[in-house]
């Protein structure tokens, strides 16, 4: 008798029938996973003046020495490549694409207007490039030497060329 | 004929203020379809600075004709403007000294009328100065024109030749007719 006590003792119990949603009931501690930054974080389609400003990329490209009869040099290809580059780090996604007018020298002039500041980049060579502003309101002009330097450029044509 | 211009041991004209070159006189300023651009306002194509930007060549300045030299040699003002999209600039010399540019002749093979303004360098402040004085005898092809304003979207190109109000209420027309097609 004693022995068969002790037994009960020990021997765990037979576990009870579960409610047959106690599975679904369970609601896991929620888990704070951080998303890895491999690269900078991207918009899903293109920027809105890529494609016009490499068509007229392309469209310079194409004009040879003296291509306006005025002694002007051809446009140079590391020119728009660095205008490119400039302005894929100055331009928002939806920054509105410049004007592009070709220079004597084989630079390219960028153009941005509206109605109350008018900013003109003059590309002279890779590393090399004015800025140019005009406060349409006051009339206030001011004029820059850029070369790594681009966050002021930046700043401006974000908060008065972007969407 | 013209006393000779200063030169570089090269040949190549150093720049100057030519002494016959005189302020009332004129320099033309050929314009190339590819100077203009779309005001974002207006929509219409006007010349953008860089149009008076100095050439590449040693010495370059910006390329212009003189008038009067023309005038004198029995030449129209727009004898030099051979393409026919391009259009031409009227600027005055003394206005051009006055800014500090210098206005000499730079005679070039097949046009002896040939000038140049030099001192306008690098940047868009000086080139700005000179399309301020700028006048307009001949405009380049689709300069003061509205540009495509839709940029080629069949809709929005629809909303600029008609107006906001009349593209209102064609849209209200079409909304109507769409009504009534789905309700019999």
């Amino acid at each position: 008798m004693s022995i068969a006590l002790a037994e009960d003792v020990w021997q765990r119990p037979w576990p009870q029938p579960q409610r047959p949603l106690v599975f679904a009931d369970a609601v896991s501690e929620p888990v704070a996973v951080v998303r890895p930054m491999v690269s900078p974080q991207s918009t899903a389609s293109h920027p809105l003046w890529r494609e016009p400003t490499l068509r007229r990329f392309a469209e310079l490209l194409t004009l040879g020495r003296d291509w306006d009869r005025r002694g002007s040099a051809a446009v140079r290809s590391d020119v728009l490549a660095f205008a490119y580059s400039m302005l894929s780090q100055v331009m928002a996604p939806s920054t509105l694409p410049p004007s592009i007018v070709p220079l004597g020298h084989g630079g390219v002039q960028l153009l941005w207007t509206n109605t109350s500041v008018e900013i003109e980049v003059e590309v002279i060579r890779p590393n090399e490039i004015i800025v140019y502003e005009l406060d349409r309101v006051t009339g206030i002009e001011s004029e820059w030497s850029a070369t790594n330097e681009l966050s002021g450029l930046g700043d401006l044509l974000r908060s008065a060329f972007t969407r | 004929m013209p006393v000779e211009p200063p030169r570089d041991p090269d040949g190549n004209t150093l720049p100057h203020d030519h002494a016959e070159i005189q302020n009332e006189h004129h320099v033309i300023r050929h314009i190339t379809p590819y100077d203009l651009f779309p005001d974002r306002q207006t929509h219409v194509k006007r010349v953008q600075s860089g149009a008076y930007s100095e050439s590449s060549d040693q010495h370059g300045g910006m390329s212009v004709d003189i008038e009067e030299w023309m005038t004198t040699d029995g030449l129209d003002t727009l004898h030099y403007v051979h393409d026919p999209s391009y259009g031409a600039k009227r600027i005055n010399v003394g206005e051009l000294r006055a800014q500090g540019f210098q206005v000499g002749w730079d005679s070039q093979p097949g046009n002896p009328h040939h000038g140049a303004v030099w001192g306008i360098g690098n940047g868009s402040k000086r080139k700005r100065r000179i399309a301020a004085l700028a006048v307009t005898i001949r405009a380049a092809s689709g300069e003061g024109q509205v540009d495509d304003p839709g940029g080629g979207h069949p809709r929005r190109e629809y909303y600029f030749r008609l107006g906001p109000v009349s593209a209102c209420a064609k849209a209200r027309v079409s909304a109507a007719r769409v009504r009534r097609r789905f309700s019999s």
